[in-house]
């Protein structure tokens, strides 16, 4: 209790004493105020994006294209059926040679699971699961799946809420505001 | 008596500080809820200003004593700087790593040099409260390099809030308050150098020029404080004004985002995988019927949506996310949020609109409230308001089986019903 509570007076000393050596294991990307930190790094912080706007100002910064392709249910139905039974909404992958990431999206999904699911891919992108060595998250990519989902799931909300509510938003609020 | 050049009375010096402690106190108790800044400077202000204002009586006491009050009275200052150092390192990008250890290690270093300095003067103690008393070369070297780090964080805080004040921040208000901190900090570290020139004077001057000099040196603190306690307030009651209106509604839009995401998700790949295949032939009874009926895109879209979810929310083998309490649960989310309801905005889907063939996401909540009415209509208000979409959705609910005729009233005489029978009719004679 009072090594807890001297911790909380003087947060700052447990890293000292472990000789300033503050690794990015400790941070927690999926902490709000982290996820703020990167949407300032990009210039988004306090700003209304939608994804597309997202994934172009994190393409630039990554020194890669990230391109959508829709999926017309009309054209290719197997495709999605295929995506709907895996429990899947839209995924995305490298291409080496082109230095291009693909987002695919069933064209069908409602605007509010379009949004989300493209949020979710370029979350992955941003935390480096889908281009080995390029990340914009201060922690190396999880070696778990299904930590790698969850960790997509956190970002892609906090995405949707900065993007959505721009200069509402109160973890940019609260990067700005004194404490 | 002029204050540009001389020092304020004593009286009237107490006067400042005791105004400025109280309105920041008033402040800090506007503000409890919201932050804890303002009550972290105001009590320490007013511990301050306590100490101060009790000085004259500790002036002819024991040495010891004298430099240990003198100590206690830079601690809540040395506090209030780690404290703000470390909040600030949890604001800095990623990137700037090496900046955020070194802000981080702000409490270490200036309790560090606050202990060694109290340390150090205790075994050589001085009359240190007595103004023009003289300094022994020893302390001054001492006071002056332990006062290093509080300087260097000082004016580090004041660039953060300086770089703050610039277009990175997004409001006006915001740039404002962080630039009137910035002027505090600045100018309480100017405060802090003259105080360290003190030093020098006390030490290696003798009277009268030592004497002259500490009454310039007090007089610049004074004209010091009428620039850096005005900017806190300022900068304290820009930050928290607005804070009751903004962002309130956050967490709402929070706990909705993944409620309304199985929701929809799980809608979706029933659809696509074929679940609903049973509400094509409906389906285009139903877009049919509203061109004849003149409803509107966004109206035939609610109505085609509403007998999908009710055609999953009354399947024996709906998931547990698509049961009524689910939908009902998501609906209370929905009206709770308010205007928040309507995201993502129009402009998120403007680029592919052609390719959505589905409702407004604006339109959910009317949407659910339908579907709740449709699968259990006693239940439900809907019924009192009924649009048109509401009665096509319930002739097509009513073709695809969905519900039974007998529970919903007598659709004979409903007019979208008729029009629903028409566009069957016509139809199946093709």
């Amino acid at each position: 209790m009072g090594w807890r509570a001297g911790k909380r007076v003087l947060p700052g000393l447990d890293v000292v004493l472990r000789r300033g050596q503050a690794t990015h294991d400790e941070v927690d990307p999926t902490a709000p105020e982290e996820l703020e930190l990167e949407l300032a790094e990009l210039g988004l912080s306090g700003r209304s994006f939608e994804p597309f706007e997202y994934a172009e100002v994190l393409g630039r910064r990554l020194g890669t294209k990230i391109l959508f392709r829709f999926v017309d249910p009309m054209e290719d139905p197997a495709a999605l059926r295929r995506l709907a039974l895996d429990g899947e909404l839209a995924n995305a992958r490298y291409l080496h040679d082109s230095n291009v990431v693909l987002v695919t999206l069933p064209a069908n999904l409602p605007p509010f699971l379009l949004a989300l699911a493209a949020l979710h891919e370029l979350a992955h992108v941003a935390a480096g699961d889908v281009i080995e060595g390029k990340r914009l998250s201060r922690r190396a990519p999880l070696g778990d799946t299904g930590a790698r989902e969850e960790e997509a799931d956190a970002r892609a909300r906090h995405l949707y809420l900065a993007g959505a509510l721009g200069i509402r938003n109160p973890y940019s609020l609260a990067l700005h505001r004194v404490p | 008596m002029d204050w540009l050049y001389e020092p304020l009375s004593g009286t009237l010096w107490l006067v400042l500080n005791g105004s400025l402690v109280a309105l920041v106190l008033m402040l800090a108790l506007t503000r409890l809820r919201g932050t804890w800044f303002a009550v972290l400077a105001g009590s320490n202000m007013a511990f301050l200003l306590l100490l101060t204002s009790s000085l004259d009586r500790f002036e002819s006491s024991p040495w010891w004593l004298q430099v240990f009050i003198q100590r206690l009275i830079e601690l809540p200052v040395v506090c209030g700087v780690a404290v703000l150092c470390v909040v600030q390192a949890r604001r800095l990008m990623p990137s700037e790593d090496g900046l955020r250890k070194a802000l981080r290690a702000a409490p270490a270093l200036l309790v560090g040099a606050w202990v060694l300095a109290f340390v150090g003067e205790q075994s050589w103690p001085r009359p240190s409260l007595q103004l023009f008393a003289e300094m022994p070369v020893r302390n001054w070297a001492l006071l002056t390099v332990l006062c290093l780090p509080l300087q260097s964080y000082l004016w580090g805080l004041t660039f953060l809030f300086f770089r703050a004040a610039g277009p990175r921040s997004p409001t006006r208000r915001i740039r404002m308050q962080n630039f009137m901190l910035a002027v505090a900090i600045g100018g309480y570290g100017l405060s802090n150098l003259n105080i360290v020139a003190g030093y020098a004077v006390l030490a290696f001057l003798e009277n009268p020029a030592r004497t002259n000099f500490m009454l310039v040196s007090l007089a610049i603190e004074h004209q010091l404080f009428f620039l850096w306690g005005p900017a806190l307030l300022g900068g304290l009651m820009l930050a928290a004004l607005p804070a009751a209106l903004e962002g309130a509604r956050a967490p709402d839009v929070l706990a909705l985002i993944p409620l309304r995401e199985r929701f929809e998700g799980l809608v979706w790949r029933l659809e696509t995988a074929g679940a609903l295949r049973r509400l094509t032939r409906p389906f285009y009874y139903l877009q049919t019927a509203a061109v004849e009926l003149g409803l509107s895109e966004a109206d035939a879209a609610k109505a085609l949506q509403a007998v999908k979810l009710a055609a999953v929310m009354s399947s024996p083998k709906v998931p547990p996310a698509l049961s009524r309490e689910n939908a009902r649960e998501l609906l209370a989310r929905l009206e709770a949020t308010g205007a928040w309801q309507a995201y993502p905005p129009a402009s998120w889907s403007a680029g592919y609109t052609g390719l959505c063939k589905t409702s407004d996401p604006a339109h959910l909540p009317e949407i659910l409230h339908a579907a709740l009415n449709l699968t259990a209509p006693t239940s439900d208000p809907l019924r009192t308001i009924r649009p048109p979409w509401f009665d096509l959705a319930r002739a097509a609910c009513i073709d695809a089986g969905i519900i039974s005729e007998a529970g919903t009233g007598d659709p004979a005489h409903d007019r979208a019903f008729g029009a629903y029978r028409q566009a069957a009719k016509r139809a199946s004679g093709a």
